[in-house]
């Protein structure tokens, strides 16, 4: 075969190959940048076509096993990279190969020490460095995409074992950062997972209808028999008038006693429960007001019970203009909100 | 694989409100200082101004009948008719 055949032939290979080469050497090339040093690693000279018999994966080259620099290498050092953590799973979980996360072109991986695994995934600095992300966060497509893409990770996490997540954007600019934090907050993490094995959040969320609440407020208020029927008209309106009135201030104590009742009724059967914060009406999506928004920590066996739950209390309150809203299994969120910087 | 006996409720990451996602992914969750994140405070601020803001595009999203999805503006004829204001 001529030289000159054989030019095209190793550029053809090299571009095919490339994408396969990407995910593993841009790795290796990033680790060593750090270590070594960006000046020792790449001297400024003319780019070359990587070698095909290049090994791809297995083995820890140091930097003299590279014949020469690498334009994949290149690329890494005018990129920085993040490592972005969605949660802490117990090492040795096993996870799904085609997994991603925050950035749809890198693959979700575990970051293993003292025990634990962190679930990672690179993504651009560019995007989520302090600066990025201030802007970032308030785009609300942003937002959407990385929040679904979090969550979606955890979903996954959750369904093979206990996973304590993470809030939003907790980015590391090394590998060995994140291997330091679970080190460092291996307690914490490892009593997090103790508490959640087996168990998963459930979220339920009440509305009342308009007028539902006012309602039953005048249905309780005493109404005289008959009385009316011997009063002047006038005094009938004032009587009315006057139970109406009485009816309006019962209306938070009524919000308040179904709220009660719904939450009470759960969390006898959860680990834990709490009350959040109620939505704004605007934001709920809702027709009606919402006067119930509880979390519960269930037991996988308690499942199926929990559910039945719902849907007794669903069936009971429906003919008073109140409806039930349902979510989850969630990982955790609302059950792990010690900062790690609190539990110092 | 430790497998859960729940079974999930719908195809979970698209059923879930935008809100719910938002008042667990970041008012919720273990808070770990990465050396690059936020600081704790900056994130509740945000979260604040961030509520409001996905009130609105709901409460348009809702109003106009359109879903203001990542793929553009979806017209939703049944809605625009009604008078729910």
């Amino acid at each position: 075969m001529a030289g000159n055949d054989l030019d095209p032939a190793i550029e053809a290979l090299a571009g095919e190959l490339a994408p396969r080469l990407t995910a593993a050497l841009l790795r290796r090339c990033r680790e060593e940048l750090r270590e070594v040093g960006e000046e020792a690693m790449f001297p400024d000279e003319a780019e070359q076509v990587a070698e095909p018999e290049e090994p791809v994966v297995g083995g820890s080259d140091g930097p003299a096993d590279h014949p020469g620099p690498h334009p994949l290498a290149e690329h890494a050092r005018r990129e920085a990279i993040g490592h972005y953590v969605y949660g802490v799973v117990r090492a040795e979980v096993p996870l799904p190969r085609d997994l991603v996360g925050a950035d749809p072109t890198a693959p979700v991986e575990l970051i293993e020490e003292a025990g634990l695994a962190a679930l990672v995934s690179e993504v651009p600095l560019a995007e989520f460095d302090e600066g990025s992300l201030r802007e970032n966060l308030n785009d609300v497509a942003w937002l959407e995409e990385k929040a679904r893409a979090h969550e979606h990770v955890l979903d996954v996490a959750l369904a093979g074992s206990a996973v304590v997540p993470l809030r939003l954007c907790t980015v590391f600019t090394t590998e060995e950062q994140v291997r330091g934090m679970l080190a460092r907050e291996r307690a914490v993490l490892f009593d997090a997972l103790g508490r959640l094995d087996g168990r998963a959040e459930w979220g339920v969320k009440a509305y009342a209808d308009r007028g539902a609440v006012e309602s039953e407020a005048l249905a309780r208020v005493d109404r005289p028999d008959g009385a009316d029927d011997e009063v002047t008209a006038g005094t009938a309106y004032m009587n009315r008038r006057r139970r109406e009135a009485r009816a309006r201030e019962q209306v938070e104590e009524i919000a308040d006693e179904w709220a009660r009742a719904i939450h009470g009724g759960l969390a006898a059967i959860a680990v834990e429960a709490l009350l959040n914060p109620l939505q704004r009406p605007e934001l709920s999506g809702r027709d009606g007001e919402m006067f119930l928004n509880g979390v519960y920590l269930i037991d996988d066996v308690e499942a199926a019970a929990f559910r039945a739950a719902v849907a007794t209390l669903a069936e009971d309150f429906d003919r008073r203009g109140v409806a039930l809203d349902l979510t989850g299994p969630w990982p955790a969120y609302n059950f792990v909100k010690s900062s790690i910087e609190a539990a110092r | 694989m430790n497998g859960r006996p729940v079974p999930r409720i719908g195809p979970r990451t698209h059923d879930v409100s935008l809100l719910d996602l938002v008042d667990r992914l970041l008012d919720g969750g273990v808070v770990i200082g990465g050396d690059i994140t936020l600081a704790v405070a900056d994130v509740d601020l945000v979260y604040v101004g961030l509520r409001a803001l996905i009130g609105s595009v709901e409460t348009i999203e809702r109003d106009l009948g359109v879903a203001l999805s990542a793929s553009g503006p979806v017209l939703e004829r049944d809605a625009l008719g009604s008078d729910a204001l």
